[in-house]
């Protein structure tokens, strides 16, 4: 089973990931952070194996998480989520500072899964 | 009357309904046409032959770096584009802006031409998968929905109400019928009342305002649950919050596809009661309501400064 971690302060899409993840058969939901600042101190305690992320966020949002998780794992495997997924510099900045992919809102469970599992797989 | 709940639509199928505006890169890198890395080295190369409207001036021999200078000193006391900034400040004429711009579109290269140049994948491929990407984009293509001639950024509008209207059936599984929009001086109270602000080339507030029994078939269709008794109103009134997002969040994609640049603040409840909501005096107030099938109330607004 794969581990994953759901970085969002939004409690609907942590709830509607945690579904998706739940149901699949190879992931594990392993927890839920709100902020930045909680997800980094989880990433550490949980060790998840790919991280879903929020780009806007209080208190530390989704990009500065994201160039802190991979100043520390370069090697880590997190995807971006975003209704604002569209907006092409968006996708272009979170791409380069190392997210492997983003999935945009509203999901769609099984291109969730089929974008997690690409991305655990290093497709 | 009708039953007391709005219908709620069956959820649809992978690959059905559940679709957002979408980059061509990322829709490819889903399709697993190319790599994460690929995509990184594509934008690289994009980035070099791209050029900013001051950059291809200066390439183009028509502008000194002194002058872009004075011209990014300006815009902080100013907010103009660049080119007109430059006309503005006679180091340009119109002839010659148009003349940068008309070669910064020449010579764009698109994230699909790169692709192709970095061997990340062939012309005929490309063909098929821009094929495709119109495809799953095509839920998005704006139909025709009327605008008062007083509202301002018409455009728009008319494309924020379309992709609300379409989430309204896709995400919140709410049938409906549209209202044609109109211009109003205030909103009535509502059970619950999400705002949301956006800033940039249109500066605007969008609305959602829902009774109780839509916001529960939302909080239904969201969440996929049948029983919501057990979910406290916070989680509630958070789904109609996270439907707002959304909404505004392809709204803005598909602004920025068609030039706009909109930064969105994330979506607050507004208190209101029974009480009115004032369209502020700068502002306009277009409100697009829809009927549902019980006569329950479900209505959306932008109010846009001119």
């Amino acid at each position: 089973m794969h581990k994953v971690l759901v970085v969002d302060d939004s409690i609907t899409v942590a709830r509607q990931l945690q579904k998706i993840i739940e149901g699949s058969g190879d992931l594990q939901f392993v927890g839920h952070a709100k902020n930045g600042a909680e997800a980094l101190k989880m990433k550490a305690t949980e060790n998840p194996d790919i991280v879903c992320m929020d780009m806007s966020m209080p208190i530390m949002d989704g990009v500065q998480t994201l160039r802190a998780m991979i100043a520390k794992d370069p090697n880590a495997k997190v995807v971006m989520i975003s209704s604002l997924a569209g907006v092409g510099d968006k996708f272009n900045e979170v791409i380069k500072l190392g997210a492997k992919n983003v999935l945009a809102k509203p999901f769609e469970g099984e291109q969730v899964l089929a974008t997690l599992r690409a991305v655990l797989a290093g497709v | 009357m009708g039953a007391r709940f709005p219908v709620v639509l069956k959820r649809a199928s992978a690959g059905g309904w559940f679709m957002a505006v979408k980059f061509f890169g990322q829709f490819l890198v889903e399709q697993r046409a190319v790599s994460a890395d690929q995509i990184l080295e594509a934008i690289r190369l994009q980035e070099t032959r791209n050029l900013k409207f001051g950059d291809m001036a200066i390439q183009m021999g028509l502008l000194t770096d002194r002058q872009m200078e004075t011209a990014h000193k300006a815009q902080r006391r100013e907010d103009l584009p660049l080119g007109d900034m430059l006309v503005k400040l006679g180091f340009l004429n119109n002839f010659q802006r148009e003349a940068i711009i008309a070669k910064q579109k020449s010579q764009h290269l698109y994230i699909g031409e790169a692709l192709v140049e970095i061997g990340a994948v062939d012309h005929s491929k490309l063909e098929h998968y821009l094929n495709e990407f119109k495809l799953d984009q095509a839920a998005y293509i704006t139909d025709d929905i009327e605008m008062p001639d007083e509202v301002p950024h018409p455009d728009f509008c008319r494309f924020c109400a379309d992709i609300t209207y379409k989430l309204l059936t896709r995400m919140a599984g709410v049938r409906h019928r549209p209202v044609p929009a109109q211009v109003v001086d205030a909103l009535e109270g509502n059970d619950v009342v999400v705002s949301m602000n956006m800033l940039g080339s249109v500066n605007a507030m969008f609305i959602v305002s829902v009774s109780r029994d839509i916001m529960v078939a939302i909080a239904k269709s969201v969440l996929e649950i049948d029983d919501i008794t057990p979910e406290p109103d916070e989680v509630l009134i958070d789904t109609v919050k996270e439907f707002a997002n959304v909404v505004l969040g392809n709204v803005v994609a598909k602004a920025q596809i068609k030039g706009y640049k909109i930064e969105i603040v994330p979506p607050e409840l507004l208190e209101v009661g029974d009480g009115l909501i004032a369209v502020p005096e700068e502002m306009v107030g277009v409100y697009f309501p829809v009927v549902v099938p019980d006569g329950s109330r479900c209505e959306f607004a932008l109010f846009v400064a001119p």
